[in-house]
């Protein structure tokens, strides 16, 4: 069932771990899912991932830097951020050059549209999206 | 010197008696007896009655001489007249009081009696003492007008003379004495009477020269006592009396200061010559002028000439200032001390106010010192009552200077509702000098109002105390906005805990909300999915609680900008109107004529506004016909600027509206009791105030009140 999409999920919640990846599993694509900014970039220097759902708050290195992190090791990447905080950071996250933010808790629905126009889509950044 | 001239005159008198009687004992005294005697009984009789006037007309002045004298010289004068009448002899009588006179005179006794009784009784006594000889002449004319004296003739005579020689020794000692011309008649009627005395011991017959001479010296010696007694209670206090006035006078035109007097009429009686040459007048152009005249003629601007307003509670005014206009049209300032004197007169006394006004000029200068510092300072004196306060100090308290001055420091603290927050401590008497406290106190108009007070004790070069100063610091903007950062700082915790506490919340709502989702992608039991749907339903009400709350426990921070208040509303019209639009809602909105700026975070007023148009839209759900209307307007009262939203929904009860903006305070089915809150929040922040007008079943009005800009005014937000 996998469309060809990688994802990782970075998140120190594991509930939210869970539900992203058997949410992507359902939609067929194929996930990872880790707990730390750390592991993550880990992951990212053995596989090539096309969609990184990464939580704002953790502990250790926070989503900001991991994001950062990401795109340095993998600029193709699309970087979903997923915030509790509400608006708050957003012009900070748009800038460090994320795909999208996603606010908690999000709909399903939403995760699955994000996921496919990241997918297709050819902007890396909604910055770049919105020109 | 005076006694020779007693001694001229008596030989004088005497020689002269002598004469006169050989001239009359020569002339008409055998032939018209009778009426010689009856004239010189008359001339007697004359003179003593005379005596017994004056001595009337001065029995209340109480002479030196003795009152009693008055009602003795009626007796006498009442003997004479039955010896003149009757041959029985009362002569001897008269003689006798004659010899009681002198003695009163010299020994100075008197009997305190008033005058009516006095006279009734003398009336009584001589005429009934002259009743009873003339009933029994024999009682008398037994003893003398034998052949021949007999001893106890002598003796009587004897007694009347001893009485003379008596008080010649008494007046002895007076003549030595201030008012001696006084005795020196009565010491010279005093001696003429002992030679007439002797020349009736001596007489033989009726017709005999020394008969005569009896009668004419009596005549002279009643003159001279007539005239010693008219100096003793006439002449002399009367010349007295003017000399005194005249020393009075002489002494009140030469004191340096000047004084008028005036009398219980009002009207002056004496000016001195200081007042004269200060006002420009002589004396007779203001003596006899009334308290009205005066005024009018030298007092500058005086409603009340200064007299008038002395009465016997107030017998003194003292430091009374006013202008004078004097003669030569200048104006001087005088101090004045009026004095209420017991007999109903009045004295002022002016004073060139020059050492006044140094006074005055010295105050003036203190007051201007203590003015100038800005903060409220009193001056107490010993007694602990107010001397002075600064205008800061009148400001504070929001009361006249003349309510406070005088005023002693318990009823001063009473006056303000001065307390302190540490109980039973007397605030201004029981603090140490040095000592500074905090305390409150209520001002006049209502305001509560905070200070820090330090009280200092004033002492003098000895080191005795005589006063203190308390010098206050207004600290009531400095406490509110201690607490407003305490408030804030509170605000800025719960902001923080209420960031995390919600990010917390949202992480496991985020899993429950996802995999109830997920239940109805992979589930296909219809029961299951309606509960996986339902749970999804519910995280999004919980998560609109905490987005609720997250809003209210850390609001955004004002970005404060003028803004048009109809601007405002116009950005809202569209999306008010869409919105009354699908909800079949009447919109009316007024815009105020004129468009009143305020200074305002204008997002957040919409975001205002919204919510009371959003709730005004829910309270008109089951109306038929639903309206609402939104206006501005400007109230130059409080000068604020504001917007009215009403509605004709169901309208709030009196104690809904008291808890209108508490957190989670709602009346709605589905409310999460923090929009409104938010709402309060936010036009607090703005110094603004929300107010409530509504009636069941009537509708509501919510009118949000702005503070209108003013450039002038420093705002903090």
């Amino acid at each position: 069932m996998a469309k060809g999409g990688k994802v990782l999920v970075v998140d120190d919640q594991e509930g939210i771990r869970i539900l992203l990846a058997e949410t992507c599993s359902l939609l067929g694509y194929e996930v990872t899912t880790v707990a730390s900014g750390l592991e993550a970039l880990k992951m990212m220097e053995q596989d090539h991932y096309q969609v990184a759902f990464i939580d704002m708050k953790m502990p250790g290195m926070n989503g900001l830097e991991t994001l950062e992190k990401a795109l340095s090791l993998n600029p193709q990447i699309k970087g979903i951020v997923m915030t509790g905080y509400g608006e708050t950071f957003f012009l900070e996250v748009l800038e460090r050059g994320a795909y999208s933010i996603v606010q908690k808790p999000f709909d399903l629905d939403e995760i699955k549209g994000l996921l496919e126009s990241a997918l297709t889509d050819g902007c890396n950044t909604l910055n770049d999206k919105l020109g | 010197m005076v006694n020779k001239r007693i001694y001229s005159t008596v030989l004088l008198a005497v020689l002269g008696g002598i004469l006169i009687s050989f001239l009359v004992q020569q002339t008409v005294w055998v032939q018209y007896y009778y009426t010689v005697h009856i004239l010189f009984e008359y001339c007697c009789i004359f003179i003593a009655l005379m005596i017994f006037v004056v001595m009337w007309y001065t029995y209340e002045q109480k002479p030196d001489i003795g009152q009693i004298l008055g009602p003795i010289f009626l007796i006498i004068a009442i003997y004479n007249l039955f010896h003149m009448l009757s041959e029985t002899n009362f002569i001897v009588l008269v003689r006798l009081m004659e010899a009681t006179v002198f003695l009163i005179i010299t020994t100075q006794f008197n009997i305190n009696m008033n005058k009516w009784p006095a006279l009734m009784l003398s009336i009584f006594f001589a005429f009934g003492s002259a009743g009873l000889i003339a009933l029994h002449p024999n009682l008398i004319s037994s003893y003398f007008y034998n052949n021949n004296m007999i001893p106890a003739g002598f003796t009587f005579i004897f007694l009347i003379l001893l009485g003379t020689i008596l008080s010649s020794y008494n007046i002895k000692n007076k003549l030595q004495q201030r008012d001696k011309v006084t005795y020196c008649y009565i010491l010279i009627a005093l001696v003429i009477s002992a030679i007439s005395n002797f020349s009736f011991v001596l007489s033989q017959t009726a017709n005999g020269l020394f008969n005569i001479q009896a009668h004419i010296l009596r005549i002279i010696y009643y003159y001279f006592l007539f005239k010693g007694i008219f100096v003793s209670t006439v002449v002399y206090p009367y010349e007295k009396m003017e000399r005194f006035n005249r020393d009075m006078n002489e002494i009140l035109n030469n004191l340096p200061v000047a004084l008028s007097i005036y009398g219980a009429d009002y009207k002056m009686f004496f000016v001195n010559k200081k007042a004269q040459s200060l006002f420009g007048y002589e004396d007779k152009e203001l003596v006899g002028l009334n308290d009205q005249e005066i005024l009018k003629k030298i007092y500058e601007n005086e409603a009340q000439h200064i007299i008038r307003k002395l009465s016997k509670e107030h017998m003194v005014i003292k430091n009374h200032l006013c202008n004078f206009k004097n003669n030569w049209g200048n104006s001087v300032k005088v101090s004045i001390d009026a004095y209420r004197l017991a007999n109903g007169d009045s004295i002022c006394i002016f004073d060139e106010a020059q050492e006044v006004q140094a006074l005055d000029y010295m105050q003036f200068q203190t007051q201007t010192i203590v003015n100038s510092i800005h903060n409220p300072l009193l001056l107490f004196d010993k007694n602990n009552k107010v001397l002075l306060c600064n205008e800061a100090c009148t400001d504070f308290i929001e009361r006249d200077a003349r309510d406070i001055i005088g005023e002693n420091m318990e009823d001063f603290e009473k006056l303000i509702n001065m307390n302190t927050p540490e109980e039973d401590y007397k605030c201004l008497i029981g603090a140490n000098a040095g000592s500074v406290f905090q305390a409150s106190f209520t001002s006049s108009s209502g305001c509560e109002k905070e200070l820090l007070v330090q009280k200092t004790s004033i002492t003098n070069i000895d080191g005795d105390v005589i006063g203190s100063i308390i010098v206050g610091t207004d600290v009531t903007l400095m406490k509110k906005e201690q607490q407003r950062f305490q408030q804030n700082e509170k605000l800025v915790v719960l902001g923080q805990m209420a960031t995390g506490i919600v990010h917390e919340i949202r992480n496991p709502l985020t899993a429950i909300k996802g995999f109830s989702q997920i239940i109805t992608y992979i589930c296909h039991d219809n029961k299951i999915n309606e509960c996986a749907h339902l749970i999804n339903k519910e995280t999004d009400r919980l998560n609109k609680v905490v987005t609720d709350f997250l809003k209210f426990a850390k609001p955004r921070i004002p970005v404060l900008e003028k803004v048009p208040i109809n601007e405002i509303i116009r950005s809202l019209h569209m999306m008010i109107e869409t919105n009354s639009y699908v909800k079949n809602i009447n919109l009316t909105i007024t815009l105020h004529e004129e468009d009143k700026i305020v200074w305002v975070d204008a997002e957040q007023i919409k975001q205002v506004i919204l919510n009371i148009v959003q709730n005004a839209m829910e309270a008109m759900s089951d109306l038929e016909k639903p309206e609402l209307s939104i206006s501005t307007g400007y109230s130059s009262v409080s000068d604020e600027v504001y917007v009215k939203i009403s509605d004709n929904g169901k309208g709030m009860s009196e104690e809904d509206i008291i808890r209108v903006g508490t957190p989670f305070f709602t009346t709605k089915d589905n409310g999460t009791g923090l929009g409104l809150s938010i709402c309060y929040q936010i036009v607090r922040e703005h110094r603004g105030r929300i107010e409530i007008e509504s009636e069941l079943g009537r509708g509501t009005s919510f009118i949000i009140f702005l503070p209108r800009c003013n450039d002038n005014k420093i705002r903090i937000a």
